[in-house]
């Protein structure tokens, strides 16, 4: 155990090191003077040398990845040099935005799509089992900023429920965060329909139905956790992977998270913030595999013992 | 009155013109506290008829297709859901071939047993009791024991865990169905006995299920035999084991090994165990029979009381070719 | 018995499977699956080995032809020393021996013809010149197996378990072995199935010559194949010797043990049953002494300290206990 602990961190320092090096360097690749950028193309020589001097832009780029390093480690993100701005504030400004959104979709689509498996594979075979699948399919193929702009159309614009754009409450979140998570909802619960059909045919099943447990008990208490055993893996890498679609709502709904920062950052070609949003999205992924493994463990005994 | 009694049972996969029948006319009775030992190949319908008892088979693909089950005097085919779950392990309990795989691997073994205390005698359902059952059935250090998880426990421990469990709501009926066949001959040993022992202890019947005559013989009150859905012989277990009447019964034991001196080729029988769907005409041994006639083939023949207590489903039981 | 009469003699073979590997550090404790075991087998006979799950059996078998990398000791086969071998020396002895499984349903490859499942092996190692030669070559190995040669163009699920334990002998057959090693190859098997599958081993045997190593937890299935029989306990050899004489007068209280369980159908032949309480201790940390001695209905005190020697009590039958005499 502690040696798979051990790995793990070992491998989490790795990626979020990797992450930084590849994104500096191909930031340092892009052509264009960021002295431009930051002073504006009518800047005079003098101001853009005297930036030049300030940013360190003429060192050469493995000295100036030391440094960026080095400010990393005393926990400085740096500036914005667009809007001085430091990237830490910026960043933990529009954090809870974004967990929220995130969180929000998470809860949305597991919470729907574990009652809609379990109970397809239950019913296996019967109209609701088979509508279930033409809309999962359906959903499936649905396009993220098709969905995310059909349903502030209806539900926003025509219908009024929503507000339209900018965000007030967390009620504002409930569009987006829906239009993130009905494209899931089909996903997984087909996921947990295949696995539960599976696991309702094993001997245990048949055991737990032989002491007398009810249907509902047999299908939620016996099935459900060991269908989810090989879910959450899929769910890890998908809340990880789910950065993309944040980005995508979080622009159409004009949510201020981290998504609109990071395009926001693109735009201005603004290195330190364009850095501080890969970190950010770097530290989900080795986070959410943490949080795999830990709710493994919890889920699955057998994950303990092994290693 | 028996504990159990199945009349005529009849049990199919499949509908209509697809049926195929798994179960073709069982007849069984088991008084309370003794032991009925199932004997027969594999496929011959034995787990098909053993499930059908608590009404466990999924259906679809199965179906009830007629007869009654007996239990306590009440028809488990006509009971209710609700009636039934006070059934399932209140009255009649489980345990089967795979003790690993009918353990649910994410719940601690004492939750496990503990629920089939509140499912059937809440009052106590405690760790008291569990640490009881567990020592009932020989568990060592039953405190500990009960926080393990099943893989942590080896298949000879996981099966005395799926008995506790069993044991736990106070059946009084307890179908083993092969639970000793995935074991090593020296657990083997050990469950049989236990199980013997615990027959005697808390009274219960047991219907034992196997495909080793050599089981039984340890244990059974009496013993039926079947081969391809049908019971071909039937009859207290110490006279059918001396003298087994059926052609099959007699082959069924001879197959099985020995350590006599003289020990060196198996007798078999040849061929194999017909498909579901494929049973034969007439007698549904006959190409198979070693001492099969032309008339075999021909008309199916009826499970007969050829002598008190003594079912034999062949005409022929009594030639002098079979005394052989 | 000298070298040149044994086709496989094992010396010595060590089996250690080390536990709680750190990351860096070295591990800590081994498994000793196999330890110290010594036998022989002659071409064309049969060796039975029997003991409880998790007492290395399988170990063994896999280990003596090299499945799994011994610790230690020699491995001699055809007087060739098969421990020291790697990568081709080592796959040119391979088709020497071949291994059936006990799990008729996992060892075949459920998306394979049964054709391509016998016929791999005869591509691998070169034993057919075209399709032609390879097709009749697996017909005519199915035919030996008793299946007809119809079934080659079938899957392994549309077989039963007995059927599918054919297959994986006619796999076995297919290279003309010296020796296979048969891993609990009856015990997934309905008694009736079991005793087909043994006969047909031994008539194999007696057309081919090929030695087998037959693995096995019922004594009885052994006894009905074997010339001798090992006895294995927490990986060691406890007892071996001709069948017969193990069989018939066992010294070991293990072994004793072993055959009073054997389950027997006539009510007559009843014997007391002698069970043995408990598991097999678990062998990172086997009980000093005599491994065997907390389940041991005879046990004495020096059983506790005194490791028992692998003795000849009779000739050729060899046991390892303080009392056997
Ligand atoms: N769910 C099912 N669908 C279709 N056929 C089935 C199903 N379950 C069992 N059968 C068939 O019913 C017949 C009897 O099966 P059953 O499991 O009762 O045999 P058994 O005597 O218990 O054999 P074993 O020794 O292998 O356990 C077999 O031919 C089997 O293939
Ligand atoms: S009826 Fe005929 S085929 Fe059937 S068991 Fe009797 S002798 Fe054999
Ligand atoms: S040495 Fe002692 S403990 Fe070991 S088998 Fe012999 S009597 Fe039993
Ligand atoms: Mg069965």
């Amino acid at each position: 155990m502690i040696t798979r602990l051990f790995r793990r961190l070992i491998w989490s320092v790795v990626t979020l090191l990797g992450t930084v090096l590849l994104t500096f360097f191909l930031l340092n690749a892009v052509p264009g003077d960021v002295a431009r950028v930051i002073a504006g193309s009518k800047a005079s020589p003098d101001v853009i040398k005297e930036i030049h001097a300030k940013y360190h832009l003429d060192d050469p780029v493995w000295q100036r990845f030391a440094l960026y390093l080095n400010q990393l480690a005393h926990g400085d993100l740096g500036h914005s040099y667009v809007t001085d701005q430091p990237v830490a504030e910026a960043l933990l400004t529009r954090l809870p935005t974004t967990i929220a959104l995130t969180a929000l979709a998470v809860v949305m689509w597991v919470a729907l799509a574990v009652p809609l498996g379990a109970l397809t594979a239950r019913f296996r075979d019967s109209w609701f089992d088979r509508s279930t699948l033409v809309v999962a399919t359906v959903s499936l193929s649905l396009p993220a900023f098709w969905l995310a702009r059909m349903m502030q159309y209806w539900f926003a614009y025509k219908l009024g429920w929503f507000p339209i754009g900018f965000f007030r409450s967390f009620r504002d979140l409930l569009l987006p965060a829906a239009s993130l998570a009905i494209l899931f909802v089909g996903y997984y619960a087909r996921l947990i329909h295949t696995n539960m059909v599976e696991v309702l045919d094993s001997p245990y099943i048949r055991a737990a139905r032989a002491k007398g447990a009810s249907e509902t008990r047999v299908l939620f208490k016996h099935a459900l956790r060991n269908a989810m055993i090989p879910v959450i893996t899929i769910l890890g890498m998908d809340v990880a992977g789910l950065l993309g679609g944040v980005l995508f709502v979080e622009n159409v709904f004009a949510l201020p998270g981290i998504g609109t920062l990071a395009v926001q950052s693109v735009f201005n070609l603004d290195p330190p913030v364009i850095m501080g949003t890969v970190l950010f999205s770097a530290i989900l992924v080795v986070g959410a595999n943490w949080a795999v493994d830990l709710l493994y463990g919890w889920i699955d005994p057998r994950i303990k013992s092994a290693s | 009155m028996p504990l159990l009694e199945i009349r005529n049972l009849q049990i199919d996969f499949g509908h209509g013109l697809k049926a195929l029948r798994a179960v073709d006319g069982v007849a069984l009775s088991l008084e309370p506290g003794k032991t009925l030992g199932l004997v027969g190949e594999s496929g011959s319908g034995k787990s098909v008829t053993a499930l059908a008892i608590a009404r466990l088979l999924a259906c679809p693909p199965a179906v009830y297709a007629g007869g009654e089950i007996l239990l306590a005097g009440r028809d488990v085919l006509r009971l209710r859901a609700a009636e039934l779950r006070q059934i399932r392990g209140g009255l009649v309990s489980y345990v089967f071939q795979e003790p690993g795989a009918s353990l649910n691997p994410v719940f601690r073994i004492g939750g496990q047993i503990k629920e089939a205390l509140q499912l059937h005698r809440p009052e106590a359902a405690t760790d008291a009791e569990v640490i009881r059952l567990l020592k009932l059935v020989g568990i060592p250090a039953p405190e500990t024991r009960m926080k393990s998880y099943p893989h942590e426990l080896s298949g000879g421990m996981q099966q005395r865990v799926m008995i506790a469990m069993a044991l736990a709501p106070q059946p009084k009926l307890l179908v083993a169905d092969e639970p000793t066949t995935a074991l090593d001959v020296t657990i083997q040993a050990q469950i049989i006995e236990l199980l013997a022992q615990l027959r005697q202890q808390l009274g219960m019947a047991i219907l034992l299920i196997t495909h080793n005559l050599g089981i039984v013989g340890d244990i059974a009150d009496d013993v039926a035999v079947m081969y391809a859905g049908q019971i071909v012989e039937q009859g207290p277990a110490h006279d059918l084991l001396q003298r087994p009447l059926h052609p099959y019964t007699q082959a069924l034991m001879k197959s099985v090994p020995t350590l006599a001196a003289d020990a060196e080729r198996l007798t078999t029988i040849s061929g194999q165990v017909p498909r579901l769907g494929a049973f034969p005409t007439g007698c549904r041994f006959h190409p198979r029979c070693p001492v099969a006639r032309p008339e075999c083939s021909q008309a199916p023949p009826p499970l007969a009381e050829v002598e008190p207590r003594r079912w034999v489903r062949c005409p022929y039981w009594n030639s002098p070719s079979l005394k052989a | 018995m000298t070298m040149s009469e044994s086709l496989l003699e094992v010396k010595a073979l060590k089996v250690h499977f080390p536990v709680n590997v750190g990351l860096f550090a070295r591990p800590t404790e081994f498994v000793r699956a196999v330890d110290d075991v010594s036998f022989t087998i002659a071409p064309g006979e049969t060796v039975g080995l029997v003991g409880e799950s998790g007492c290395g059996k399988t170990t063994l078998g896999r280990a003596v032809i090299r499945l799994i990398e011994p610790t230690g000791g020699q491995i001699l086969f055809d007087g060739m020393d098969l421990v020291p071998l790697k990568g081709a020396a080592l796959r040119a002895q391979r088709r020497k021996f071949q291994m059936i499984f006990q799990d008729p349903f996992a060892s075949l490859n459920p998306r394979a013809k049964v054709e391509n499942i016998i016929g791999e092996a005869l591509d691998i190692h070169r034993l057919v010149l075209n399709a032609t030669a390879r097709r009749q070559r697996v017909e005519s190995l199915l035919q030996d197996v008793g299946l007809e040669a119809a079934h080659a163009q079938r899957y392994p699920h549309e077989f039963s378990g007995g059927q599918r334990q054919r297959i994986g002998i006619a796999r076995a057959l297919a290279v003309q072995p010296k020796l296979i090693v048969c891993d609990e190859p009856v015990s997934a098997l309905d008694v009736s199935v079991q005793a087909q599958i043994v006969n047909l081993l031994r008539d194999l045997q007696q057309e081919h010559g090929m030695a087998y190593l037959f693995v096995a937890h019922d004594l009885a299935v052994v006894r009905h194949i074997s010339r001798r029989i090992l006895v294995m306990y927490l990986g060691r050899i406890v007892e071996s010797g001709e069948a017969r004489s193990v069989c018939q007068s066992p010294r070991h209280p293990y072994t004793q043990a072993l055959i009073s369980a054997v389950p027997v159908v006539d009510p007559k032949l009843k014997r007391r049953r002698m069970v043995l309480a408990g598991d097999v201790p678990s062998p990172i940390h086997p009980p000093a002494g005599c491994p065997f001695h907390p389940r041991c209905p005879v046990a004495e005190a020096r059983c506790k300290t005194e490791v028992p020697a692998l003795r000849e009590v009779e000739s050729g039958h060899w046991v390892s206990c303080h009392l056997a005499k």
